[in-house]
């Protein structure tokens, strides 16, 4: 019958097609592409190594440790991380996205300089930790929807030539209380790396170049 | 000899095949559509970039497969599917070249 109906057999054909790939994708996605996601730039120590935050969440689903080495020592990285923030320098991430449509910062903001524990860097993501030019921590706050019991930890590391290893983790326990989170999660869980490798990558080139 | 059944198979496949492309035509344009619905214009812009860079591309990548097998059984539209084919080849290069080295693309960081 399907054969007689080229639109049927049309549709048969691209929902199958869908499965396939969809199918191949997440072989690809689990067995390979997320643990390398995960741990990108990161050596095999600070991806095991303990940093702030850590004792909050008990295994979560997703603990991503991404680092990048900046040709600068750890004081001049730490301007570019105070500031970072909505409606502050941005998150040095993807276009105006995460900064209310503005741009991000391509210099040391002077008044943004002074970021304090309980300051929030976006509207409920908190500053809970900081130790100046060495780790901060900022905890995602209650109402934040998705991201509600997640953390998000800096780790400044000084190398042997001087250089700093500026590593970022992100952990997240998931709730599956709705379809709509769950595909929420779907969506962040293989994207969310786009655009921390953005705000990692963001932060060397402008401190490099300053 | 060509038999007569066999023409009539083969127009088939092309009817499905155009069907095949009209929908994959349709999920690709609906890819980039829906963000205008759903977001603000000032935000517009880099969604639509973002979108292009990863989403996007993978309903792209699927019309390029489809464009491919459609050179080889739809003569009389091949020029359309080279001309597809070229456009989604060029948007992957450049993809793979902007998330390559995303931190000196200043038009989208």
């Amino acid at each position: 019958m399907l054969k007689q109906h080229p639109f049927l057999r049309a549709l048969f054909i691209f929902f199958r097609s869908w499965i396939i790939a969809i199918i191949a994708l997440l072989i690809l996605y689990f067995v390979w592409l997320r643990e390398w996601q995960m741990t990108w730039g990161s050596t095999t120590e600070e991806v095991s190594r303990y940093m702030a935050g850590d004792e909050l969440l008990e295994d979560p689903a997703l603990n991503a440790t991404r680092a990048v080495e900046i040709k600068a020592p750890p004081e001049q990285v730490w301007p570019w991380l105070v500031q970072m923030g909505y409606k502050r320098a941005g998150l040095y991430s993807f276009g105006k996205l995460d900064n209310g449509g503005m741009p991000s910062a391509e210099r040391i903001i002077p008044e943004y300089q002074n970021l304090k524990v309980d300051d929030f860097i976006l509207p409920l993501l908190k500053v809970v930790e900081m130790e100046p030019n060495k780790s901060m921590l900022w905890v995602f706050q209650k109402g934040a929807g998705p991201w509600q019991n997640a953390t998000w930890s800096w780790g400044l590391y000084k190398t042997n030539s001087g250089h700093t290893r500026l590593v970022s983790r992100l952990r997240q326990q998931y709730t599956f209380n709705s379809i709509q989170e769950i595909i929420t999660w779907v969506i962040i869980d293989p994207m969310e790396i786009f655009m921390m490798r953005t705000t990692l990558l963001g932060i060397k080139r402008r401190v490099e170049s300053n | 000899m060509i038999n007569k059944n066999d023409l009539v198979i083969n127009e088939n496949k092309i009817k499905t095949f155009r069907w095949l492309f009209y929908i994959s035509l349709f999920q690709l344009l609906a890819c980039f559509i829906f963000p205008v619905i759903r977001f603000p214009i000032q935000v517009l812009l880099s969604i639509e970039l973002l979108n292009a860079l990863t989403v996007g591309l993978l309903f792209g990548l699927y019309f390029l497969g489809v464009n491919i097998y459609g050179i080889f059984i739809d003569n009389r539209r091949r020029p359309i599917y080279i001309v597809i084919v070229i456009f989604i080849s060029v948007w992957t290069i450049w993809t793979i070249i902007t998330w390559l080295y995303i931190e000196h693309m200043y038009y989208l960081t």
